[in-house]
Formats: C-alpha cells, structure tokens, sequence
C-alpha cells in the first residue's frame, strides 16, 4: 500500500510540514545573523546582571562600603574595571547597576504595552466618540514635556525611600511611553475591523470582548512586539537619562545612569578616571544596541515579504563571489598576455 | 400558514450620511418557510445584502431599520436587545459571505475558528467541539479533515474556504442560513459544488436559505421562490418556474431585460440585449416607479405614479402598471 515512489516523495502526508506564522518567524529569526548576535548579548548581559544582583544579595555584599586606601585605581587583576573615588569596586557596581534598568525596563515596557493595546484596540474597535476621546488624550499626553513631568514628580518624592521612587519612575515611564503603541494599534484593528472576518464573527454572535481579544488582537500582536521592543529599548536609555540628573535610585543603589554622572561631575575625573564612566557607558551602550538589534531582527521576521536567507544560501552565495572573484582575476592576467 | 419561518414586513432601512438619507431598502416584504429557497436577484446596490445585514441587525452606524417587522419563529427580530440577538446570531440564523478569501481569520487554525461558535451556543467543551469541527469539515466534503483543522486559512483554496465557512455557518444547525452571493469569487466549477452541497445540506438539515445573488443562473440552480430587487424595492416575487417561463402572461419589464442579456443555448443570436443605462443613484432616485428612467415601456403615468406591488396571479407579485405582456406601449 505505502509504496513511495520517487515522484510522490515529498508530497505525502507525513512529508507535508505546516508551519504557524509563529515558527515561521522563528526560523526567519534565527537566520538573521545580526539579530542573534543581539540576542546573546542581550542574554549574557540579562545573565551576567541577574547573577551578580543575587549573588551580591545572598552574600550581603555592602554598596556603601568604602576603602579610601584603594580609591581611583586604574583597572588591574584585582579590580578588573578600576575603582571609584570613594574606593569601591566598580565591576560589582556596573554589573548591579543593570538590574535597575532591567527592572525599569520590563516593568514599564510591560505597563505600556498593556495600557497602548488596550486603549488603541478600544479607540479602533470602536470609533466614533470613543475614538476622539482616546486620541485626544493620547495626544495630550503626546505632548507632555517627559524631563519637566519627571524632575516635577520626582521632586515631590525625593524624600521617600529607593524602592518606592524606583516604582513611580517605572509609573513615569509606563504612563508616557504607551502613546505610541496605542496610535500603532488603533490604526491597525481600524483597517482590520472592516474585514470580512470580523463580520463573520459578528455574524456568528461572537461578543465584542471576544472580537478584539481573539480575533482583532492576535493580529496585531506582531507589530506590538517589535513595538514593545523598542519600547524596553527606550525605557532602559529614559531611566539612565533620569539617574543621570539624579533622579532616579539614589545611592548607595547603584545604576548605569548615575555611575555615569558620578564620572562627569567635573572633567578632572572625566579626562584622568576614564574606567570609571567608559565601563557603565559600554554597558549601557551595548544593552541598548542588543534590543535595538533584536527589534530589528523582529520585524524583519514578522514581515511576511522578507525573505529567508539562511546559513548554507549564504555560505553557498561566499562561494560563489570567491568563485568570481578568481574567474575575475585569472581573466584579467589572461587578457594582459593576450594584450602582449 | 404555520411553517412560515422568517416573515419581513413592510421593511425600511436608511442611512442616514451627510449627503443625504439614502433609502437602502424602502418596503420590502417577504416570507421564507422551513426547508425553502428564497433567492433574491438584483444589481448591485439594489439593497439585496442590506436586507440580509437587516435581519441580523448587523448594520452600522449610520444604517437604521427605520419601519417595518421581521417575525423570526414568531418574534420581531427589530428592537430586540443585543444580546438575545446575539443568541441568534450563528446559532439559529448564520450567515456566509461573498469573499471566501478574507472571511477567515488569518491567525487562528481552522478547527478554532471552527469550534467557537459551537463552544459559544451549544456549550461544549473544547475537545468536543474539536471533533465537532472535523465532522463538520467532513460533511462539506473536505477531504482529510483530520489534517485541515490544524491548516490555518492561507494554506486552503478559495473554494475551501467557502467550504469552511459554509460548515462554520451549520456549525449549529441553524434554521435559517443568509448566503450573500457565496459564490460570486469562485469559478464556475467549484460554484456547481457548492450548490451542490447547500441543496444536499438543505435537505439534511431543512435549513431555510436566503440566497442572495446577482447569478440568475444561481438562482434557477438552488431557490424555490425568487424575488427581483431594484433600488431597495421588490419590482416581482414568484416561484422560480414562474420567473424563468419567457411564456408567462406576466412579467416585470427589469427581469425581462435581466433575462433577455442572458445567451441561450439553443438559440442563435447576433448580439444580446441590455438594460438602457444604470442604476438611479441612491440620492436621485426617479419619482414614479424606479424603473422608468430605464424602461423601454415608460410612460406619462410611469414618470409621475409609483406603482403597488400586485398580485397578477396566484403568488406572482408585480410592481408595474402594465404587467400584462404585450398590452404595453411599446
């Protein structure tokens, strides 16, 4: 009965692989170079972090704790990224310095995203009234001055403690950064409203909770990733900007931010301390560029009309150029010979 | 009569613009009863998908049933609240639409979408809809069911698709199925097997179909009774026999204008006829009866009067004044 000839192979049923737009973004994923170099840096940053905030936890690790003996060394063995002017050690204090960010980053990115998807699902699906409402505050909001909003709030708290300032900045961030998203999304489920599927699922007495989360949402979900991505992107570099002025996590807490204006409050430090704010600003720098990178990847996989090129095409296509390249060259000396 | 299953009375829908109202549908009544066709026929923008979206109360902002009643099983569909006719919706009145291609969602597998509406009316769990689903998917004649409900939409045909939708809108066994031009985006091949299918389906289940059509071939395929719409009127209602008989004593001058541009097989023609230019716009309309900007008959009175909907014969309705063929001024 299962006799498989050589025409049929390949078309029979246990031949025939469905993927969901979800695997197929995943392999188109995975074959973007660039992009997974974004995602292991990324996740040896998050690593690296993560480790060093639990191991300085369980083993008590004091951030206040100073040493003036040791104060402004340049890096060595013993103190691999130099330490500060109060004598610390900043490789301990640069990798902790990331578990702040991480936590603003995610924390916020996850409020905003939540608030933008709903208020932009409501504002599309519904229109009308509903819609101008949502826009105009979105536009309100839009227009908020981000440095005068958090400088203001951040004033009003200054006296509370780390953790509960770290919160209303994930609140700052949260509440300004949804906008976008909401715009994104809105002008989405407006175009997806009018299909025909939405109709059908009226038609089928869906309820309207229903149609926008199980039909008009799972639409819109790959756009609002690469869109949160970039979001956390932006959190991290907001809340670096924030402890750069200070306003943010206060010491002993250390953040990237504020490392870094430790190491610019005046240019003595600036030009004779370099390992003081090259350190945190490579960190800084490196994270952001890793999301931004998995952003890019991100939406370049969820594009239906990008193309896969994966491993073996590309070596196949390195071949070819060298293939020629040498053609090229031994034309080229074949000419000259002739031309004598 | 007692088995008459959806009775529309005397129905009007507006939309109200910024132009202008436009009167969609003006006075259109009907009756369908269990286990019938009604197919209704007309050129686009004749109000023949308005009357449908009526009945579902599916219509949007700025669309209005304004008059009129629709008795579904004995209850006035206009006016009800939104959630009885939601209870309505898919389970004892569904719907299937014109674009097989856009009318699925392009996220989900085809057994989710499936299953919803049965774990919506029928209160089933989420396995047993699944099996639902696949014996669903069989009756339509999908081959290998067991495999496509995993398939998401893209990976289906066109006419497969229609298949799917046609088995999502049985899903529950409805009483009454709207089909709005089903088949209008599929070839002539797949068309045949979908009519097919319905009338099988019909039979099985004594379905009632609303076939809605600009197809007069479609129409003499599948319905029982037929009504021609133009600009939101009925202009005549009969069984089928009657409307395709080119030797009937009585007919609406549209419908044989519509008949008349349809080549014969046994006929040798030189060139077919057509209807004299288009459709009123919905804004300006004529104020006598509809059809006079168009008819080759039109008189003084045609201009100026708006013609009843009579009964010239036993069930054969007509909107004309000279019904009668060849007692026109021709």
């Amino acid at each position: 009965m299962s006799e498989i000839t050589e025409q049929n192979k390949g078309f029979s049923k246990k031949d025939e692989v469905i993927l969901s737009p979800t695997q197929q973004t995943i392999i188109k994923f995975k074959n973007n170079r660039l992009a997974m170099v974004g995602l292991w840096l990324f996740l040896i940053i998050v690593t690296v972090v993560v480790v060093t905030h639990f191991y300085t936890k369980f083993t008590g690790y004091d951030f206040s704790a100073t040493d003036t003996s040791i104060k402004n060394l340049p890096p060595s063995w013993e103190h691999p990224f130099g330490t500060d002017k109060y004598g610390r050690n900043t490789v301990v204090r640069v990798l902790e310095g990331g578990w702040i960010s991480l936590q603003v980053g995610f924390l916020s990115t996850i409020m905003a995203v939540f608030i933008g998807v709903t208020m932009g699902s409501i504002a599309g699906y519904f229109g009308g009234k509903i819609d101008s409402i949502i826009m105009r505050i979105v536009e309100v909001i839009y227009s908020f001055p981000f440095l005068a909003l958090a400088f203001t709030i951040s004033a009003i708290f200054r006296d509370k403690p780390a953790e509960f300032r770290l919160f209303i900045i994930i609140a700052i961030l949260g509440l300004i950064r949804w906008t976008g998203l909401a715009r994104i999304v809105r002008g989405q489920i407006l175009s997806l409203k009018e299909q025909d599927f939405i109709l059908a699922t009226k038609a089928l007495g869906i309820k309207k909770r229903n149609q926008i989360m199980r039909h008009l949402i799972p639409n819109v979900l790959a756009m609002v990733i690469v869109s949160g991505t970039l979001t956390f992107a932006s959190a991290i570099l907001g809340e670096a900007f924030l402890s750069f002025l200070n306003l943010s996590v206060t010491e002993p807490i250390p953040t990237w931010g504020a490392l870094l204006s430790k190491a610019a409050q005046n240019s003595t430090s600036l030009r004779n301390f370099w390992w003081v704010w090259v350190f945190p600003g490579t960190m800084l720098f490196m994270f952001i560029m890793s999301i931004n990178l998995i952003g890019e990847g991100l939406r370049d996989a969820v594009d239906p009309k990008s193309e896969i090129i994966t491993k073996e095409q590309r070596k196949a296509a390195k071949e070819r150029r060298k293939a020629q390249k040498k053609a090229n060259r031994e034309e080229k000396i074949f000419s000259k010979r002739g031309g004598m | 009569m007692n088995n008459k299953l959806l009775e529309v009375k005397n129905l009007h829908t507006y939309f109200f613009t910024n132009k202008g109202t436009v009167k969609a549908v003006q006075g259109v009544d009907f009756t369908i009863e269990a286990g019938k066709t009604l197919g209704i026929v007309g050129e686009s923008g004749s109000g023949k998908s308005v009357t449908a979206f009526s009945i579902l109360n599916l219509l949007d902002y700025p669309g209005k049933i304004v008059d009129g009643e629709i008795i579904f099983n004995e209850m006035d569909l206009v006016g009800i609240s939104e959630e009885k006719m939601r209870s309505i919706r898919g389970n004892d009145i569904s719907m299937i639409f014109q674009e097989p291609m856009t009318s699925l969602n392009p996220v989900h597998r085809i057994g989710k979408q499936l299953s919803e509406p049965i774990i919506l009316h029928q209160g089933k769990s989420k396995k047993e809809a699944w099996n639902v689903a696949v014996e669903l998917l069989r009756e339509v004649k999908i081959p290998n069911p067991e495999n496509v409900v995993y398939n998401y939409p893209f990976q289906l045909s066109g006419g497969m698709r229609q298949r799917v939708m046609i088995a999502m809108a049985l899903a529950c066994e409805p009483k009454l199925l709207i089909a709005d031009e089903p088949t209008t985006a599929l070839d002539v091949t797949i068309q045949a097997q979908i009519f097919k299918l319905m009338n099988d389906l019909k039979k099985a289940y004594n379905t009632a179909i609303m076939f809605i059509t600009h197809d007069l071939g479609a129409i003499a395929e599948l319905a029982d009774d037929v009504a021609v719409m133009y600009t939101g009127e009925i202009l005549e209602r009969a069984p089928v026999d009657t409307i395709f008989d080119r030797k009937s004593k009585y007919s609406h001058p549209y419908k044989e204008g519509l008949l008349k541009s349809i080549p014969l097989l046994d006929e040798e023609v030189e060139h077919l006829d057509q209807i004299q230019g288009s459709v009123p716009h919905p804004l300006k309309l004529p104020k006598g009866c509809r059809f006079s900007t168009r008819c080759e008959y039109s008189t003084e009175k045609c201009v100026n009067e708006k013609p009843k909907l009579v009964e010239v014969a036993s069930g054969h309705l007509i909107r004309c004044f000279y019904p009668e063929v060849g007692c026109r001024n021709a």
